[in-house]
This record gives structure tokens, C-alpha cells and sequence, in this order.
């Protein structure tokens, strides 16, 4: 019987029980680590300019709506029962319209454009969960609905790529004073991430994603904690939009669709399971930056727009298959466990 | 401290519930007192799991009454629900999110949606206590559960659901995967609950464990309550007896065994071999199982949930791999052929009839006719192009000997009966003229007349020369059908009772693994067919 | 579509949703009974001729040779996009590549056509390349164990790259003029004053009708997408199955590709976008449910037909594409809610 002793003859360097779990709940990190490290290096070499303040914050700026709508992505696929967002991209889209051409032009002062924005985004996640949860739809299904709907009404209310945002939100690829702007939406980004990763809720969602059956028969309420789930995701993607909206300085109703399917690369690229119930935030937000990553080193190399395309489409296998053999590998070697009880 | 301070713990009464056509509880009665061990007992079907899922919240029941320490209520809302009243349950399989920590497992549940502030240091003692009272002393609680053993699994269930404060702890085959000496620990720790003042309630397969444990026993037969006794008045027998509906009042076994089957039944001739396993064994822990199967043989297994018996099955159809031993399917010349993989075992002739038609045999959408012939058209197809007039011959034919009501065979699947649908899936394989027939409890859920009809044809086949192993959950079903009934208790062949004189309440003993009542021949290596 | 694992034997009550009742699509019964049988099927036939009757009254001019014919040209283009689709639904998926396909075939005509490269080489070259992009797309959908969504999704991303990257800074092509007649609204066919593309429309039907009824992998499709777990044990081919049905959705949007390329001449690897979404729109229209495992061809012929027909009569109106797309979510969200819904998960336990 593999029963496991603890404090016997563990090597000194995880004789921390602290660090030992630590690195035991964060090895799905391991992969989009080490390519975050090499992509970095290739970067640099790539193109010297590429680690110069002022080209960071650009980046950076770029940057935030890959990784948001990654995390919008990772929640829902981390609750399980082949849970997803399809709509995360034409949601972010929509934001963008949704500011540029509704709220802007009917004046709504800028301090009540983000909650706006967020409760908005709160709200379509929310009935993303009740069609998966309560109504029981597939969750693909339910949100290709949900994404045509929203790449419809994106373009269907602003055809032509255009309108105003505010000021202070076309200035986030640039700086606020001495501080860049995309600081602040980090920061933001990390209270949001520790509110959520602190308390109990990661716990329910990897439990009901790892086996919803356990976590119900233990009392969870597996129903309430996906529409939670989902709403938390559209929230992420409501940011997304926000920051869009900022970096096209319009609306635009076409630009976030391809975000879902880079959402959906960033998280195989972040170590997670698209079955659920492994993984974090952590890994989508990882994920994204790889992604991006991918991205600047091409067009520094200065390869061809369209190629880009292939590659992302490439990169998208080729990150579900490395997945899909992890999986295997750890299907293998728990049963190879089982087997010894 | 002591919680006896009502008069009665749990009483149901009445308590009924279906499941579409079928009836999985009619009229369930159960009273449990404060300060008792109450043992549940009853074969498969006796709606055991049933009444446990009503009493945690997972399902509600249709009619009956539920009183909970005086509380009359209708039904319980939810599992949440349920342990906020103070009734924990370890259910049969073993739950757990396998990525999660065994303390995260433990308290699974036990926190709201968004709670901060987790109380780490109390929780650790709060496990590390549950955890060594239950003989786990030492076990890493940081560690995943799924680098754990069964046997530590189960147990951190089982410290899961003693962690929450509890007045009733329900446990269903909950030392299944438990070695000798953690189930010592485990009693000793329900004992001491007792002398509190706590109730639990149990379900076992094993006899001893039911009479060393329980202060009274409550006999489930096809979801109605047969009799309540205090263990002390109740030998082994007339529990066996009660379970397997042979006892009168007074418990006294009847010694007449049940209807045999028709006569004229071809026997003597012991047919050309046709399956053959070598020291088969299915569990690390279990007996090598090596026997034979002749053709025109229908050879039954039984036993209760989770001993072995679908494993088993599963090994015959080539859908899982044994642990060790061999599995050999021989030709009509002699020649034997391993059975490696599902799709070999298809092309020797073995056919497997999954149990869960709903889930595993049936194509919903699709109509009667495409529902039969899904397996057919690989055979009568001439370059992809398809032989519709034969394959509607061999429905036709079909539908006459398992005399199916007939009807348009492009209605939806989904207009049949649930014995009508049975008799489609068993059609499927049937049609292909296999050697050997494997099926996963066909008759469950399915109404009387269907079944007599089934019976007829499952004889028709034997006696055309098809080999069949039939695993049942209705004892008298292997008894009248079928000519050995091999016995499965945890994952090893006990007993091989000869179907014609052996009782229901034989095959219920060695179900329970009782020796003292079965006639059995020792397990070792059984010839199958010859004489029986 | 979720290849669900077995879940545990509670035999549950049967199913007896509305779409479970209805006769299956694609068995052949006699036409009274199944126009009879029940309404949702016999709506979208009830739809096509009262669409048109409408738009006849609302569009003046509209009741003559020249629109009809037009009207079917659309509906051929789309019919024959959504051929493969509705088998890559009934098998339980879904091919979101096809726009991309139809781009990169377009792009390949004009192009070698202008270089002077011989038709059936042409033709061979992109039947070829339609069938790896719909095998890779089948083998990694199995492969990975991810639902052919993403990966058709990924497999438009490389192939609209590729024709994009082909066709780059290229305006001009060419393409045989027989090509350019087939699709246009005077074309004939031989004496018949009728474009080609309407009659290979009907072939195709007729083929796949046939297929999907009387050819085993037909019937292995419908049971795959009907019950995955039970498919396997009733010894279905399902890879090959799902390997087949791409390569056929692939080799329909390729065909289309071409006739775009006689329509326009000129090579255009965004010419297939609109289609991204009026596929599955025909499909789901003409009644066959996303879930799988039920409906058919000929449903989608009837969707194509009120999908042409409507495009033209809300066009004027201001219904364009895009408005079609979101009411096409809103759609796919309430039809699947009417059909089959997942467990609760106590029923799993």
C-alpha cells in the first residue's frame, strides 16, 4: 500500500511543507513557464528593442485583452462537464460597441462607464451559467449561441467600425503621469485575482470540476457555483472589452471574435485541462502572455500577417495535443497508483 | 456528551419511488432509535440505494413520510440540506475530486461559495483526528487523492462525512475496499458514537459484519420492508430466508426451491468448449478464477453490487484487461484464440449485452429498425451499399421469435416499452448469430410478460448450440434459466451452485459469503456444463 | 457531441422529448404520413413556397425567370456549403472550416487556372487538399479528445492563412468561361436555359440522401452522433466515420470555392466568410438538431431554400447579415433547449 509518511526522509529543500504544497498545486505551471522563459529570450534576440520601457508599456497594453479574455476562458473550463465560453471574443467585441456607440454619445459620465461595463458583463456570463446549469443546454452550444448573438448584435448596431471612447481610456497604452497606465490595470487585475484565488471558491470550483458528483453529494451547490463561474467569465471578458475599446479607440464589432479561439489557445498553452478540475487563473493569465508572445516574435521576424494566422492555428493543435499527452501521461500513472491499492 | 434526547432518530414510513416504468421503492418502512447501529439489508433491487439517496437529499421521494428527530418532513432538499440536519452519508462509490488535496476532499462542502478566513490550524487537528480514529495515523494531508490507495480513499470519504457534526451517519458498502483492521477501527469508532447517543445506518455484503455489528437489521425485498428484527432474535438463516422472500412469518426458511424450468432440456450432451479462462483474477486481492463454457450452456452469475460479477464480464467481452490469467475463445475447428480486445472479442462470436440501456445500448433519436440494425450493417453490405432486404428479413425473424409486438419498425425507439426496447438490443446481437452471448442483466426493469417471452428465446439459442453467461440480479431468474450460478464475493468466485437444486436462499448465503449455508462446490477449477 | 462517460445504471425514465417522437429523418415512409406525422418537420416545407408567395407580393418585378433563377443559384451555393455540414452535425460535431475551405479553393482556381494549369489537374489538386484539411481536422478531433469545433476553428485559422498568404497582392485571375455560366443567372446547361450549378445541386442532393440511407457509414454516422458510447459498443467505425464526413464537408466547400471563383473571376480567399454562420443556420433551420444523430439532407435543402429566400426579402428591409447572425444565436439557443438537455447531476450518481 503507497500510504505516505510525511516528515521521512524528504530531500532538505522541500522539507517546508509550505513550499512542498506550494509546488505540488502549481506544477501545471511548469510548461507555460518554461515557455514564457524561452519565447523571452527569443524575443529579445529577436528584436533588442523589445525590452525597452517604452515599448513595454505598448506591449503590455496589447497584451491585457489576450490575457482577460484568457481568464475569462479558464473559469469556466476549470468547473468541468465540458465547460466553456465561446462567447468570451464577440462579448469583448460588443463591450467595445456597447461604449463607443450607446454609452459615449448618450453621455453617461466616464465613472459609471466601467461598472457599467462589468455589471453588463456579470450579467451575460450569468445567463451563460443558467443555460448550462438549470436549463442543461451543452455548454458549447449555449455559448455559440451566445457568440453569434453577440457578433451579430455588434456589427448589427455599429457597422462600420467607428464612435468615440473616452479620454482616459484611449491613454492606457500610455502612461497616467509618471506611472504607465497598464500598471493600474495590472493592479486591478491582481486585487481581482487574490479577492478570488483566497477564499474558498477555487477549492468548490476545482472540486465540482475535478467530480461533480463528489462536490454535490458533499453539500457543494454545483448549479449556483457554475452561473457564478460564468458570470465571473463574462465579467473578465467585459474588462477585455474595456481595454479593447481603449487600444482601437472606437467600437468595433468584428474585433472580438478571434479573441475566443486565442482565449481558448492561451489556456492549452497554460497547462490546463480542457476537461477541468486542474489548473488556475494563474495558468489562463500565463497562457495569454505565451500566446502573445508567439505573436510579437513573428511579426519582429518579420513574417508575413497572414502566416500569423497559420501559425496561431498551428500553435492551437499543437497545444492541445501537448495537453491531451499530459493528460494521458497522468491518466496512465493514477491508474498505475490505483492499481498498487 | 450524549445527543439522546429524542425519542426516535429517523422513522419513514411509507416511502415509495420510480424510476419511469420502474418501481425501485413501493413501501419502504424504517425506524432507527438514537443511540443504535441499524443495519439495512436486502439483495440487488431491493431499493436500498434508493432509500440512501432519499435520505441524503440526492432524490426525492414520490409518496411517504420522513421524521426527522419528531420533525415531520416531506422530503429533503438537497444533500447541503441533509447534513445541515445532521445526516451524513458515505455513499457506495467512492467520491472524491481526485486533483484536491485529502484535506480539501474532507471538507469539501463544508464552506460557502466565497468564505474567507479558512481556520487552517483547525482543520488540520480536526483531520488529523478523524483520520487516525479511523486508523489512517500519518497520512499526509496535503497530499492529492489520487496518489492514494482504494482503501485510504474510502476512508478519507468516511472521515468526510464524520467530520461534519452528525447525528445519523449513513454508510452504504462503505468497507468495501477496507482491510480487516481498518474495519476494526472503523466499528470501534461507530460503537463509541453509539454509546453518544448517535445513529448509524449500514449496508453490507458481508453477513458477519451485518450480525457482529448492527442492533437491528431492516429486510428491503423489491422495495418494500419485510421485516424489521433486533439481532439478537434473528439467526442467519431467517435473515437469508427474509432477503431472498423464501421465510414465512416466523422466519422459517421454506425448503421447496422455487419453479424449475421446462423439461426436455437437451443436457446430457456436454457441448464442444467454446470459452475458457485460466486463473483469471479481476482484483489484486481476489481469487484466480478458471472455468469452462460449453456450447448451449447458459451459464448465470450473481452477486451483490460491486463483487466482481461486471468485471467479470467485462473481462469475457474484452472490454477490460484482467490483472493476470488468461482469456481463450476457440474456433469450430478447436483452435484457441486470445481474447485481447473488444473488437476481437466481436469477431470470435462473443456479443456483450451492456446493462445500462439508456446510456450504452440505446440510439435515442433513431427508430426501431435503425436501432436493430446498427450492428448488422457491417456484415450485409455490398461495397458500402447497403442490403436493406436481408437485414429487414432478420428483423422480421427476430420479431417473431422474441414475439414483439408488431409495429412499424420506423417508429421511434423511443414509443417502445422499456421491454420492448430490451428485446431490440438483445435482437441486435442476436442477429449476428454469435457463439457466445454475454448479457449484463437484461431483464432489469422489464414487465413480466416480456420476460417469459425472453426466457424462450434465450432457451431457443441454448439449444441451437449458443453459449450464454447471463449475469442477473434476480436470483430466482438465474435459477429458473440458467444451468450453474457462479457466485461472486469480492472479486472472487465462491461458490458454483447447480441452478436445479439449489434455493434462492443458497445463492443469497453465498452472495453474503456465508459458507455455512450454500451447497457449494469449492472454488478452484470448475468444468462447467458437464452434467450440472 | 460531449463524448460523455457511461454514467451509472439507474435506468431513468425513457426519453420522451418531442424530437425523440417524431419519425426519424432520413427513413424513407410514404409522403402523406411523414408531411402528417408531425408539424415541426412539415414547417420549413410549408415556409419555402409561403416565403415566396410573400416575396412576390413585397418585391415588385420578383415573379420572373431572372429572380427565381437567381434565387436558386443562392440557395445552390448555400445548399451544397452545407451538405457536409449537416452530416458533420449528425455525426455530433461541427465543421466551422468550411469558409476557409471555400476561400482557399476559390484562390487555387483563379490562380492556376490563370497560369495556365490544366482543369481535371486543378480539380484533382483541390479534391486532394479538401480531404487532408478534412482528415486532420477528423484525426485531431479524435486525437486530442476536443470537440471537432475547436478543431475545425484551428484548421481555419491555418488554411484561410494559407489562401490569404497565396493570394497576396494578387487582383487578377482567370477562369474557363464555361465556370463563370455555370452560376450566372442567363447561364444554360446544354439546351437547357437552367446554370449548371441548380443541377449539380440536385446530383449532390440525390448522393447524399443516398448516402446518409442506404450506405453503411450513412447509417454509422446517424448512430454516432445519436449515442457515441453506445456507437462503439455496436461496433461503429467512429473514426473512420468522422474522417469521412470532413473530407465530405471539405470537398463540398471546395466545390463551392470553385463556383465562386466563376463568379466573381477574381481571386478572393474572403469570399466564403458570410458562410461561416449560414451553414449551420440552414441546417438548424431545416430541422436538424445540433445535438446530433437526427434529421437530414434534404431537411437542410428546404433550409437553404428559406434561408435564400429570406436573405432576399429582408435584405430590402434592412435584415442583413448581421441581424440574421444574432437572431441565428438566439435561435440555436432555443431549439436546442426544446430537444435533449443534459443530466441533472443527481441523476448521475
Amino acid at each position: 500500500m503507497a500510504s505516505v509518511l510525511s516528515g521521512q526522509a524528504r530531500p532538505p529543500a522541500l522539507s517546508s511543507p509550505a513550499v512542498a504544497r506550494l509546488v505540488r498545486r502549481n506544477t501545471y505551471l511548469a510548461v507555460p513557464l518554461a515557455l514564457l522563459i524561452a519565447l523571452f529570450i527569443a524575443n529579445a534576440i529577436v528584436q533588442p528593442q523589445f525590452l525597452s520601457q517604452q515599448s513595454w508599456a505598448a506591449s503590455m497594453a496589447v497584451l491585457c485583452p489576450t490575457v482577460l479574455t484568457a481568464m475569462a476562458v479558464t473559469l469556466p473550463i476549470l468547473s468541468g462537464n465540458g465547460g466553456i465560453d465561446l462567447s468570451v471574443g464577440p462579448l469583448a467585441g460588443f463591450i467595445t460597441v456597447l461604449i463607443a456607440a450607446v454609452l459615449v454619445p448618450a453621455g453617461i459620465s466616464s465613472q459609471l462607464i466601467i461598472p457599467i461595463v462589468i455589471v453588463f458583463g456579470l450579467l451575460s456570463g450569468a445567463l451563460n451559467g443558467v443555460l448550462i446549469a438549470y436549463v442543461r443546454l451543452p455548454a458549447i452550444i449555449a455559448t455559440l449561441g451566445m457568440y453569434l448573438f453577440y457578433e451579430g448584435l455588434g456589427t448589427e448596431v455599429l457597422p462600420e467600425a467607428g464612435g468615440s471612447v473616452p479620454v482616459w481610456l484611449v491613454k492606457l497604452d500610455g502612461s497616467y503621469g509618471p506611472i504607465p497606465a497598464v500598471w493600474v490595470v495590472f493592479a486591478v487585475i491582481a486585487v481581482v485575482w487574490l479577492l478570488l484565488t483566497r477564499g474558498s471558491y477555487p477549492r468548490n470550483l476545482l472540486s465540482v470540476g475535478g467530480d461533480e458528483r463528489a462536490a454535490y453529494t458533499a453539500g457543494v451547490n454545483v448549479s449556483r457555483l457554475r452561473v457564478v463561474t460564468y458570470a465571473l467569465g463574462g465579467a473578465f471578458a467585459a474588462l477585455a472589452g474595456l481595454m479593447l475599446a481603449g487600444l482601437i479607440q472606437g467600437g468595433d464589432g468584428t474585433v472580438g471574435p478571434p479573441y475566443t479561439i486565442s482565449a481558448i489557445t492561451a489556456v492549452a498553452l497554460g497547462g490546463i485541462s480542457l476537461a477541468g478540475g486542474r489548473g488556475g487563473l494563474l495558468g489562463g493569465a500565463l497562457g495569454g502572455v505565451v500566446l502573445f508572445l508567439i505573436q510579437e516574435l513573428l511579426t519582429d521576424a518579420k513574417v508575413s500577417v497572414y502566416s500569423v494566422s497559420v501559425v496561431n492555428g498551428v500553435v492551437l493543435i499543437l497545444a492541445l495535443a501537448l495537453n491531451g499527452t499530459a493528460e494521458y501521461l497522468r491518466r496512465k500513472s493514477a491508474a498505475a497508483k490505483q492499481g498498487q491499492g | 456528551m450524549t445527543t439522546v434526547d429524542v425519542a426516535s432518530r429517523l422513522d419513514i414510513e411509507d416511502l415509495s419511488r420510480s424510476f419511469g416504468e420502474t418501481k425501485a421503492l413501493r413501501s419502504a418502512t424504517l425506524r432507527v432509535a438514537p443511540g443504535e447501529i441499524h443495519s439495512l439489508a436486502g439483495e440487488n433491487g431491493s431499493g436500498k440505494s434508493t432509500l440512501i439517496k432519499i435520505l441524503s437529499g440526492v432524490l426525492r421521494p414520490d409518496s411517504g413520510t420522513l421524521t426527522w428527530e419528531g420533525d415531520v418532513k416531506r422530503h429533503l432538499t438537497s444533500p447541503s440540506g441533509a447534513q445541515a440536519m445532521g445526516i451524513s452519508t458515505v455513499f457506495q462509490e467512492t467520491l472524491f475530486a481526485p486533483e484536491m488535496t485529502v484535506r480539501d476532499n474532507i471538507f469539501l462542502g463544508t464552506d460557502g461559495l466565497f468564505r474567507y478566513g479558512r481556520r487552517k490550524g483547525a482543520e488540520l487537528d480536526t483531520a488529523r483526528q478523524a483520520l487516525s480514529g479511523l486508523g489512517l495515523d500519518g497520512l499526509d494531508v496535503d497530499r492529492p487523492m489520487w496518489m492514494l490507495s482504494l482503501a485510504e480513499r474510502q476512508l478519507v470519504t468516511i472521515a468526510r462525512a464524520i467530520v461534519r457534526p452528525w447525528r445519523l451517519l449513513v454508510l452504504d458498502e462503505s468497507t468495501s475496499a477496507l482491510d480487516a483492521q481498518q474495519r476494526d477501527r472503523l466499528f470501534d469508532y461507530l460503537r463509541q458514537a453509539r454509546s453518544e447517543g448517535k445513529s448509524v445506518l449500514f449496508t453490507s455484503h458481508r453477513m458477519d459484519e451485518v450480525l457482529g455489528l448492527a442492533d437491528r437489521i431492516t429486510v428491503l425485498r423489491q422495495g418494500t420492508t419485510v421485516t424489521t428484527l433486533a439481532v439478537g432474535e434473528a439467526s442467519r438463516r431467517g435473515i437469508l430466508g427474509h432477503m431472498s422472500g423464501r421465510a414465512d412469518t416466523a422466519g422459517i426458511v421454506s425448503a421447496a426451491p422455487a419453479p424449475r424450468r421446462e423439461e426436455g432440456r437437451p443436457r446430457d450432451a456436454a457441448g464442444t468448449l467454446v470459452l475458457h479462462t485460466e486463473e483469471l483474477t479481476l482484483r489484486p486481492s481476489s481469487q484466480p478464477i478458471s472455468l469452462e463454457v460449453r456450447a448451449g450452456e447458459i451459464l448465470g452469475l450473481a452477486g451483490l453490487e460491486g463483487q466482481g460479477q461486471v468485471e467479470f464480464v467485462e473481462c469475457l467481452s474484452g472490454l477490460r484487461k484482467p490483472v493476470s490469467g488468461q482469456l481463450a475463445a476457440f474456433g469450430a475447428n478447436g483452435t484457441a484464440h486470445p481474447v485481447r480486445s473488444y473488437g476481437g472479442a466481436n469477431r470470435l462470436g462473443i456479443r456483450y449485452v451492456p446493462r445500462d440501456r439508456r446510456h450504452e445500448g440505446l440510439f435515442g433519436p433513431l427508430s426501431v429498425f435503425d436501432n436493430f440494425a446498427v450492428t448488422l450493417w457491417g456484415d450485409f453490405n455490398r461495397f458500402g451499399l447497403l442490403r436493406r432486404q436481408q437485414v429487414k428479413k432478420r428483423f422480421a425473424d427476430f420479431a417473431e421469435s422474441s414475439r414483439l409486438v408488431s409495429a412499424s419498425p420506423g417508429r421511434a425507439i423511443s414509443t417502445l416499452s422499456g421491454g420492448n426496447q430490451q428485446k431490440i438490443l438483445l435482437g441486435r446481437w442476436i442477429a449476428m448469430r454469435p457463439r457466445v452471448l454475454v448479457v449484463n442483466d437484461p431483464l432489469r426493469g422489464v414487465d413480466a410478460n416480456t420476460k417469459e417471452e425472453l426466457y424462450g428465446l434465450f432457451r431457443r439459442l441454448a439449444a441451437d448450440g449458443v453459449a450464454i453467461i447471463y449475469l442477473s440480479t434476480e436470483i430466482t431468474e438465474l435459477l429458473t434459466l440458467t444451468d450453474q450460478v457462479a457466485v461472486f464475493h469480492e472479486g472472487s468466485v465462491v461458490a458454483m451452485l447447480p441452478s436445479q437444486t439449489s434455493s434462492d436462499t443458497d445463492v443469497v448465503a453465498a452472495m453474503f459469503g456465508d459458507e455455512h449455508h450454500a451447497n457449494p462446490q469449492r472454488p478452484g477449477t470448475h468444468q462447467a456444463g458437464a452434467g450440472g | 457531441m460531449t463524448d460523455s462517460t457511461p454514467v451509472a445504471a439507474t435506468d431513468g425514465p425513457p426519453e420522451t422529448s418531442r424530437a425523440a417522437r417524431q419519425p426519424v429523418g432520413g427513413y424513407p415512409g410514404n409522403l402523406t404520413a411523414v408531411v402528417a406525422a408531425n408539424f415541426t418537420r412539415a414547417l420549413p416545407c410549408i415556409l419555402v413556397p409561403v416565403l415566396f408567395i410573400l416575396s412576390v407580393i413585397f418585391i415588385p418585378g420578383y415573379f420572373s425567370k431572372a429572380s427565381i433563377i437567381s434565387l436558386l443559384i443562392l440557395a445552390s451555393l448555400l445548399g451544397l456549403s452545407s451538405l457536409g455540414q449537416t452530416m458533420t452535425i449528425i455525426a455530433g460535431g461541427i465543421d466551422l472550416s468550411i469558409p476557409a475551405v471555400i476561400g482557399l479553393s476559390d484562390i487555387i482556381v483563379t490562380q492556376l487556372y490563370y497560369q495556365r494549369w490544366s482543369l481535371p489537374v486543378i480539380f484533382l489538386a483541390i479534391a486532394a487538399l479538401a480531404i487532408l484539411i478534412g482528415t486532420i481536422s477528423a484525426v485531431a478531433s479524435v486525437l486530442l479528445r476536443v470537440h471537432s469545433l475547436i478543431t475545425t476553428f484551428g484548421m481555419s485559422l491555418i488554411v484561410s492563412g494559407v489562401a490569404l498568404e497565396w493570394s497576396n497582392g494578387a487582383t487578377s485571375g482567370a477562369v474557363p468561361g464555361w465556370l463563370t455560366s455555370s452560376v450566372s443567372a442567363i447561364g444554360k446547361t446544354g439546351p437547357v436555359p437552367v446554370p449548371a450549378i441548380i443541377f449539380v445541386w440536385a446530383v449532390a442532393s440525390v448522393l447524399a440522401v443516398f448516402f446518409m440511407n442506404r450506405t453503411r457509414l450513412g447509417r454509422e454516422t446517424y448512430a454516432l452522433g445519436a449515442n457515441a458510447v453506445a456507437a462503439r459498443l455496436a461496433t461503429v467505425r467512429s473514426t473512420w466515420v468522422q474522417i469521412v464526413v470532413f473530407s465530405i464537408s471539405a470537398l463540398c466547400a471546395a466545390l463551392v470555392g470553385i463556383f465562386f471563383a466563376g463568379y466573381s473571376g477574381i481571386p478572393d480567399p474572403t469570399v466564403g466568410e458570410p458562410y461561416f454562420f449560414l451553414t449551420i443556420t440552414a441546417v438548424m433551420i431545416g430541422g436538424t438538431s445540433l445535438l446530433g444523430g437526427r434529421g437530414g439532407y434534404l431537411r437542410t435543402v428546404t433550409g437553404a431554400l428559406i434561408v435564400a429566400e429570406l436573405t432576399t426579402l429582408l435584405v430590402g428591409v434592412g435584415f442583413n447579415a448581421s441581424f440574421q447572425e444574432l437572431a441565428l444565436g438566439i435561435l440555436v439557443i432555443l431549439l436546442t433547449s426544446s430537444y435533449g438537455r443534459e443530466l441533472k447531476v443527481a441523476a448521475k450518481i
